[in-house]
């Protein structure tokens, strides 16, 4: 359960996200839409810890982490949410599996190179596990970013604009992926431009206007 | 703190910094810093070593008969006329001179000794392990070589025996007796110790001459009042004290000092403009790295150690390697090039076999120049990105 409330940030003295209420269950499919420049962005990299708001508070059940030091900040993310980035943020020059290395390193459970294989295998990945990522295709990149905020096991996954680089083709096979982690009873907020999102069955589509948001229903 | 994750974030690191390009170019412009100034270092270290050794060895005065500005061989009876000056402790004639062997187009020192003479007797038994002096008395024939001397007449197939031409053109064959040991080497390498007699034969010296003079004193005070006394009784001598000697070997390491000042400059300045450019901010790459650490959950000082270990990795690398480098180059391949920057003093030798000497505190002098320095350039910008938004540093 994470509950957002009197969320605001302002930068110098723009006003990107206004006083946003929100509550967010357990394996809730959240959709977020609006305009570019709406506030999207900001808003997933503050309910994910990436950054602190300037006023207001993202609980996740007792914990307000936006109080939380940065170093716990850091633990909870690292064990409890996945962050897809709109432009994946790969490190190019390293392979598909040291890419997924750097949760892992500092994860407090075991993760063996067995579990990194599989997950690879289920986003059919793992043969191109010693291939440089700045050699693979847009949608190669975005499962190898998808399986490293996976990796870790996390019980929210945020993405955002993840079918942006895609095509058709692939854009439906991401798609598909959501809906299968969504499916195993994961939490899940993404943000988009991308109208086939609301059509997922049960998901909640939350529109976003100059920093604010409206719930459609 | 883990000890697996702790190794694990060390890993990492070596694989990204294995992974950037810039790793490379950094680690050679360092490892060439340290190379250079570490061969330098050791040169000199060597070379001052060997003047520590030799230091003892110098006589007070060594008295030279010039005339017309040029060396002449000195009549025995000079030793009469200077024998009653106080304070002197001991005379010693001296029969030496260089043979130029045309054959490899280089010139030996030979050296006339008598096994008789204690001195003498005192220093081949020093320098000569196990040698029977009294064999040396009973023939002229022998001779005794310096190793670059062994090593030249090895290559031309003299092992037992050397011809030697004398000044009217006949040669003289001598039987080689021994070897002198490594230590000390600029002034043995090129040395053949051989009998007075056949150093005046090489030389083209009459019977009653000698080269020079050698004279130690009892109060080293003195050493001054009695050369002077000395050039005053024979009046066409001129006297080399210790003190000069060290002098001129003095000029030599200002000279040196001047290089290795310039050397460390350039050192320093490289530093600069990496630390510069390091604290200007760190590349794209770099930027992207810290942030996604950061964004799956890593604390700013988990990233700090990862960047610690990453820089101290590579720049520790430069320093070690560097200095090994130096080793070889200045003690087994013996510093080509560079020796003759240096060599100078002693142009006539053959071939020099440095010792070996470290000098610990330019190292340690370089070491600081370096190490910390690197390592801060790359932890300070860091930390300043570590602590950002996490959001921010993708923008
Ligand atoms: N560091 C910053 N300083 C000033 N303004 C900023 C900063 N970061 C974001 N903004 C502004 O905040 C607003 C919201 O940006 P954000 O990236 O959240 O929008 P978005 O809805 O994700 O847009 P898009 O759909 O194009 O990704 C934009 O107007 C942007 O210019
Ligand atoms: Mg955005």
């Amino acid at each position: 359960m994470i509950e957002i409330r009197h969320l605001t940030k302002i930068y110098d003295d723009k006003i990107v996200l206004q006083n946003i209420n929100l509550d967010i269950n357990n394996g809730d499919f959240v959709v977020i839409m609006g305009p570019s420049g709406s506030g999207k962005s900001t808003f997933l990299s503050i309910i994910s810890g990436l950054s602190r708001p300037t006023e207001g508070s993202v609980c996740y059940d007792d914990i307000n982490i936006s109080k939380l030091p940065e170093s716990d900040v850091g633990k909870f993310r690292n064990s409890k949410i996945g962050f897809v980035f709109q432009k994946f943020n790969l490190m190019e020059n390293l392979t598909v599996y040291e890419n997924i290395l750097p949760p892992v390193i500092i994860a407090e459970k075991k993760i063996t190179k067995k579990d990194i294989f599989e997950l690879l295998k289920r986003f059919e990945i793992d043969n191109l596990s010693d291939v440089k990522v700045k050699r693979l295709s847009g949608g190669e990149q975005q499962r190898v970013a998808l399986a490293r905020a996976l990796v870790n096991d996390p019980e929210l996954l945020i993405a955002d604009e993840p079918t942006a680089n895609l095509d058709y083709r692939l854009k439906n096979e991401v798609i598909d992926t959501f809906k299968k982690i969504h499916y195993q009873g994961k939490t899940i907020i993404v943000a988009t431009h991308d109208r086939v999102f609301t059509e997922i069955e049960g998901a909640r589509i939350i529109n976003m206007i100059n920093g604010k948001i409206a719930e459609m229903v | 703190m883990k000890i697996g994750k702790e190794f694990n974030i060390f890993l990492f690191s070596i694989k990204l910094l294995l992974k950037r390009k810039s790793s490379y170019y950094i680690f050679l412009i360092l490892m060439v810093l340290v190379f250079f100034i570490a061969s330098a270092s050791f040169i000199t270290a060597s070379i001052k070593k060997e003047l520590i050794l030799t230091h003892e060895e110098l006589p007070d005065i060594v008295i030279q008969r010039v005339i017309g500005g040029r060396q002449q061989y000195i009549p025995m009876d000079y030793i009469d006329k200077i024998v009653s000056i106080p304070g002197i402790k001991s005379i010693l004639p001296r029969v030496w001179g260089y043979y130029y062997f045309d054959y490899s187009g280089v010139n030996f020192s030979i050296v006339g000794i008598d096994p008789l003479e204690p001195f003498y007797k005192k220093s081949l038994e020093e320098n000569i392990k196990h040698i029977k002096t009294d064999d040396l008395i009973k023939r002229d024939d022998w001779m005794i070589l310096g190793n670059g001397v062994r090593r030249l007449f090895s290559e031309i197939g003299y092992v037992d025996y050397a011809y030697f031409k004398k000044p009217n053109g006949e040669y003289i064959k001598l039987r080689r007796f021994d070897y002198l040991t490594q230590e000390s080497a600029i002034f043995t390498n090129d040395i053949i110790l051989i009998s007075q007699n056949t150093a005046r034969k090489l030389l083209g010296m009459d019977d009653d001459y000698v080269s020079d003079i050698v004279v130690n004193v009892y109060n080293k005070n003195e050493v001054v009042t009695i050369a002077a006394k000395i050039r005053d009784i024979l009046k066409d001598a001129r006297t080399v004290t210790k003190k000069d000697v060290l002098n001129s070997y003095q000029n030599v390491f200002n000279y040196k000092l001047g290089f290795f000042i310039t050397l460390f400059g350039v050192l320093i300045f490289t530093m600069m403009v990496i630390v510069i450019d390091k604290l200007g901010g760190l590349s794209e790459t770099e930027k992207l790295e810290i942030g996604v650490l950061k964004a799956t959950g890593w604390t700013t000082s988990d990233v700090l150690r990862l960047k610690f270990y990453e820089s101290s990795f590579l720049v520790l690398q430069a320093f070690i390697i560097g200095v090994l480098l130096a080793v070889i180059y200045v003690y087994i391949l013996k510093a080509p090039i560079m020796m003759n920057i240096f060599s100078g003093y002693a142009s006539l030798k053959t071939e020099y076999q440095l010792i070996f000497a470290v000098d610990f505190k330019t190292l340690f002098l370089i070491f600081i120049a370096i190490v910390p320095f690197y390592i801060a350039a790359i932890i300070i910008p860091t930390y300043r990105i570590a602590t950002l938004d996490t959001y921010e540093v993708f923008k």
